[in-house]
């Protein structure tokens, strides 16, 4: 350790590379990350940048510093696109964009990132051995800024803004064709859409009840063996009784005036 | 697992090494470059390194020459294999990096010339290392060309050394400019750094500075030079004179005052010095001329403006202008309304016939003044969901110097909202920030809407209030459109340290607080950077320490409670323990303790009506006073446990604002209503002789405080802020009257001292502190007073203002005694400042022009310390 001290403070350039390299090959990672930065600088046009950026990248996957990771694979394969090691530094650069992918409520910059590296990884390399891999990771990306869309249109019907949530699911559905959520939205546009009836001022509460049937229908068509058609078809009920009522009521406003 | 080592060193990754290893002998130049040296010393890294400093001693021109002699034909559009490439000329920069930068391999194949090779040229240029790049075909072997690269490198700075100025702004200096010690010394590096330093100097007013970069060989590095940047920055011009020609509406005093950034040099000039600088002397014009637009004057003109040099190295600038004539409005019409009436877009635009033409005006009631408030056409129909569409004054006729005009509008459709998106929120989870947006799909499009998603998003706390950028995307085929808000989070947590005097003692407090914190993830350990952060809650642990006491206290609040609706949740609890203390002699008896324990619960919501101003919230307290040898001069018992547990509303409105440090309109307000449960109406004890320990038992009493501030304009940037105020405490029965809690403490600073007894403390600048009610505090205060402020500055780093001030307050133990016309009265003045990492701090100096209670003198002058609270 006083070596590693003695090398880092005052040593050469080729001692500190020597050094880090060794530190690298003896998995202390941390310690080889403060020397490649120390000489990243004087290797920058000599030819063993190459290995140094490798390794650097390498130490900072190892770390599970993955945004660093990220940064410097990605640096490594833009500048030595030819390399042996291009293939594993890209299949890498992305998974480290998957790795420093935040949970789906928090800004999604690095899944999109991710997406995108995936992508070059898998038309770049369609026959890697990763590629199975990659597919899988690459999917689930695109299921958290699936669910991402969708947790937010929840939350407005959570919030009860019915009509905000009415149009966020479909929005949803326009933009995520053929989503594995699809149920799930038509159940809560549904569910939207009858709030959003039975609640309603008088004057626009008939075409709120049939909008609201409207919507009904529409889940009864795509989803007949859905668990939830039981739940669905006593709102339903509800809904035609309480269309009933409003139409009996008009009438009534009607024949009085 | 392999390391990267082996593989690389053993790979044939690098270009150039196989078609020349395969090659037999090559021909005489390439010999002489020491290529296969760097061939044979490739598996050992560390003597390629050495090998790369080897000097090159054949120079471009020799080779030239040698190239020449030998006739290589190339034919066009044919495709040759690249051999081998070959570098030449490099001292520093080793062969590996110029191939790689080239993106030349041999093996491939390649037209000559041809796209490929131009890049590859183009690419080595552009990487700024050379200051020349040659290619030449060595040789041709049937279908193969050798290629050999010839460069030139280019200097570096070595050390740089800077003259002329003071050591302090030469280093501030050597930070802005680009060039710096290791920069390529190319001749744009010292154009690009000459002209910033004369243009730097120029703006503050040094016209004539003069900068010289000399550069001399380093002789101990290769291809270094040493640079002097030699700077004579000379006088600060001042400018003498400033004449205008050509101006009769309006005076050369009223122009000269229009000219904001350029003045004449002058002894009171303080805060504006004379300076010259050419860009905001430029924007000066411009000002001039739509002054006299302002005024009618249309088609006003500056034809020439003249700079000339005084002996005393002063400068008189002459502007001479042409102001045309005057014009007046004419016919003003409306086309294409039909959502808004001519009326009520007359009320918008204010413009009546007849009156002087005013193309300012004009302007910004059609389309806007720029502020997010702006009151004209065009954003009231952007208000009304008509994203798309547009209005346009026309001037239809100047005939007779009256301009008629038509206000020409296609209102399109009204554009619903798509799709709403955050992004930025690396901390904050989404469902806190949507929540706040006012902007829902399914709405129509509003930019006052927008304005106000982004005021509530920043009044959270953990947004930057500066940083929020909305991004509308217009769909015009659908009429929609989607808006993304950009965030960026700001440190929110908060550590404070203060220590302060009162009490005639040294108040310590150590608070941390944390304002987007998750109490969901609180056992998730990957949450903690440093704490669990991102649910827009509130956390907050305070430590407050004197001589004799000690206040502990933990608070959380929730502000969307189930997160359905805006309704807060807090909850806190506190200990504070109270020790004997003799003022006089400064000495703690530690066998005397009053402790309190204390909890309290509460909700809170914004209401809907009368406005959404209001707030309303509720909550339930309870406080656990325990005496031991105890002595509270208000009653008679030294030893026992006394009870408060009340039930407190409180009706608020505020619309102060816009700035909280500082606002200049609008009002506060605040009922609060605090009650117990009158015990003594149920129980049929007979409360008249019995000790003040039983009395005081379970306290009961109810409570009423009104407060209210008025924030007005006065002149310019001035406010007047007006403020009234009155409490009052009562009893449910007469036998126990008023507790000895809660009461109300008038005077000084009005700094809460601890959570003694349920006090509340009452400033009144100009009289030491507490020292209008009695020892046992007041059942009613009354207070009413008025501060004008005067904003220094409003930075968000620091804003600080001046204030004087008139008050007045008092007040009694009695209602009996109430006497709302006999005020004790003060006056005088102060300073605030407010850092964000600070909170508030200032100091005044108030006069009390009455007496005070026990004594027959006047108050006089009195100075108290602002600490973290607003008066």
């Amino acid at each position: 350790c006083g070596e590693y001290q003695k090398v880092l403070n005052k040593g050469k350039n080729t001692e500190k590379y020597q050094m880090a390299v060794a530190m690298y090959e003896k998995k202390e990672y941390k310690k080889a990350i403060t020397l490649f930065e120390k000489i990243m600088g004087p290797y920058a046009n000599k030819p063993q940048m190459e290995r140094i950026q490798y390794m650097i990248s390498d130490c900072y996957f190892q770390t599970e510093n993955y945004t660093m990771a990220s940064y410097y694979f990605s640096k490594f394969i833009t500048n030595y696109p030819e390399s042996t090691k291009a293939q594993e530094a890209a299949y890498l650069s992305a998974r480290s964009y998957y790795l420093a992918s935040p949970v789906y409520s928090r800004d999604q910059e690095d899944t999109y990132k991710a997406l995108t590296a995936y992508q070059d990884f898998i038309d770049k390399y369609p026959n890697s051995e990763m590629i199975e891999e990659a597919n899988k990771d690459y999917a689930a990306l695109n299921r958290k800024l699936q669910f991402k869309d969708f947790e937010v249109a929840r939350l407005y019907y959570h919030t009860e803004n019915y009509k905000a949530a009415i149009q966020a699911f479909e929005t949803f559905n326009e933009d995520h064709l053929g989503s594995e959520f699809k149920e799930e939205t038509y159940y809560y546009s549904f569910k939207s859409a009858y709030a959003l009836g039975m609640n309603s001022v008088i004057t626009k509460k008939e075409e709120r009840l049939n909008d609201a049937i409207r919507s009904y229908k529409k889940f009864q068509k795509s989803f007949p063996e859905s668990d939830r058609m039981k739940e669905l078809n006593g709102s339903y009920a509800k809904l035609e009784q309480e269309l009933m009522k409003t139409k009996e009521l008009f009438t009534t406003i009607s024949q009085n005036n | 697992q392999s390391t990267p080592q082996n593989n690389i060193s053993t790979q044939d990754s690098i270009p150039v090494t196989k078609p020349l290893d395969t090659l037999p002998g090559t021909e005489k130049t390439s010999d002489s470059i020491p290529v296969n040296k760097v061939l044979d010393t490739l598996p050992g890294v560390e003597q390629r390194a050495d090998s790369v400093k080897t000097p090159v001693n054949i120079s471009a021109t020799d080779t030239i020459k040698e190239r020449k002699s030998e006739p290589i034909v190339l034919e066009k559009n044919k495709k040759y294999l690249l051999g081998g490439i070959s570098v030449v000329g490099n001292e520093t920069i080793s062969e590996q990096s110029i191939l790689i930068f080239s993106g030349l391999n041999s093996g491939q194949r390649l037209k000559i010339p041809g796209d490929k090779l131009s890049s590859a040229i183009k690419r080595l240029w552009s990487s700024k290392l050379f200051s020349n790049v040659d290619v030449f075909v060595t040789k041709m072997d049937g279908d193969a060309v050798y290629l050999e690269i010839v460069v030139r490198e280019l200097d570096k700075v070595g050390t740089l050394t800077i003259t002329g100025l003071k050591k302090s702004k030469i280093e501030d200096l050597k930070k802005e400019i680009e060039f710096q010690a290791g920069s390529m010394l190319t001749e744009n590096l010292i154009t690009t750094t000459e002209n910033f330093i004369k243009e730097k100097y120029r703006e503050k007013g040094y016209l004539k500075t003069k900068v010289t970069i000399n550069t001399k060989k380093d002789t101990s590095f290769p291809n270094t030079q040493n640079a002097l940047i030699a700077i004579d920055k000379g006088k600060k011009i001042k400018i003498k004179n400033i004449r205008f020609y050509g101006n009769t509406a309006l005076s050369d005093k009223k122009l000269k005052k229009t000219l904001k950034k350029t003045k004449e040099k002058g002894i009171t000039r303080l805060f504006s010095p004379s300076k010259f600088v050419e860009d905001l002397y430029d924007e000066d014009l411009e000002k001039v001329v739509s002054l006299f637009q302002e005024k009618g004057f249309r088609d006003a003109l500056i034809v020439k403006d003249s700079l000339s040099w005084n002996d005393d190295n002063t400068i008189n600038l002459d502007i001479f202008l042409t102001q045309g004539e005057r014009y007046k409005f004419g016919q003003i019409d409306f086309l294409g309304n039909t959502v808004f009436t001519d009326e009520q877009l007359q009320t918008i635009l204010r413009i009546d016939k007849g009156v002087t033409y005013n193309g300012k005006a004009l302007n910004e009631r059609v389309y806007g003044d720029g502020t997010p408030d702006s009151r004209d056409i065009t954003n009231t129909y952007l208000d009304n969901g008509y994203l798309f569409s547009r209005v346009n004054a026309v001037e239809t006729s100047a005939a007779n110097n009256t301009i008629d005009l038509e206000i020409r509008i296609i209102e399109d459709e009204p554009a619903s909202i798509r799709k709403v998106t955050i992004k930025g929120n690396d901390v904050t989870n989404d469902h806190v920030l949507y929540r706040e947006v006012r902007t829902k799909p399914g709405d129509l499009f509003s930019k006052s809407d927008i304005v106000r998603s982004i005021r509530e998003l920043g009044q959270l706390g953990f947004i930057d209030p500066e940083n929020i950028v909305p991004d509308v995307q217009p769909n015009f085929a659908d009429k929609t459109a989607d808006i993304e808000y950009s965030v960026s989070e700001k440190g929110s947590s908060q550590i404070e340290l203060q220590g302060g005097y009162g009490g005639g003692t040294f108040v310590g407090t150590l608070g941390l607080s944390f304002n987007n914190f998750s109490i969901k993830n609180i056992f998730n350990l990957d949450e903690y950077k440093p704490v669990p952060r991102g649910d827009g809650q509130n956390i907050a642990l305070r430590l407050q320490i004197s001589k004799f006491y000690r206040t502990y206290s933990i608070s959380f609040s929730e502000p969307w409670m189930g997160g359905k609706k805006p309704k807060g949740f807090n909850f806190s609890i506190y200990n504070s323990s109270q020790f004997g203390y003799d003022p006089f002699t400064n000495s703690v008896d530690k066998d005397q303790l009053l402790d309190i324990i204390g909890a309290s619960v509460g909700l809170s919501q914004r209401l809907k009506w009368p406005d959404d101003f209001f707030t309303l919230s509720t909550s339930l307290n309870y406080q656990r006073y325990k005496l031991q040898n105890y002595n509270i001069s208000s009653f008679d018992f030294d030893n026992g446990i006394s009870n408060n547990f009340n039930f407190a509303v409180n009706f608020g409105r505020s619309s102060a604002g816009p700035n909280p440090v500082f606002p200049s309109g609008g009002s506060q307000f605040n009922v609060l209503l605090k009650v117990t449960p009158p015990y003594s109406l149920f129980d049929d004890k007979d409360y008249t002789d019995l000790p003040d320990e039983e009395k005081y038992k379970w306290i009961e009493f109810y409570k009423v405080v009104f407060t209210g501030k008025w924030y007005s304009p006065v002149v310019g940037k001035m406010v007047l802020m007006s403020n009234a105020e009155l409490g009052f405490l009562g009893d449910y029965n007469d036998e126990i009257g008023a507790p000895p809690f809660e009461r109300f403490y008038v005077g000084g600073d009005g700094l809460q001292q601890g959570r003694f007894d349920g006090r509340t403390t009452i400033a009144l600048r100009g009289y030491p502190n507490s020292s209008l009610s009695s020892q046992t505090g007041g059942t009613i205060y009354q207070k009413v007073g008025f501060e004008l402020r005067y904003p220094i500055t409003l930075k968000p780093s620091a804003s600080i203002y001046a204030l004087t001030f008139l008050e007045g307050g008092n007040s009694w133990n009695e209602f009996d005694e109430y006497r709302p016309f006999t005020l004790k009265r003060s006056a005088g003045g102060g300073i605030r400042v407010f850092m964000p990492a600070f909170g508030l701090l200032g100091v005044d100096f108030g006069y009390g022009f009455d007496t005070i209670p026990g004594s027959n003198n006047i108050s006089g002058w009195q100075t108290h310390f602002i600490i973290g609270q607003q008066f």
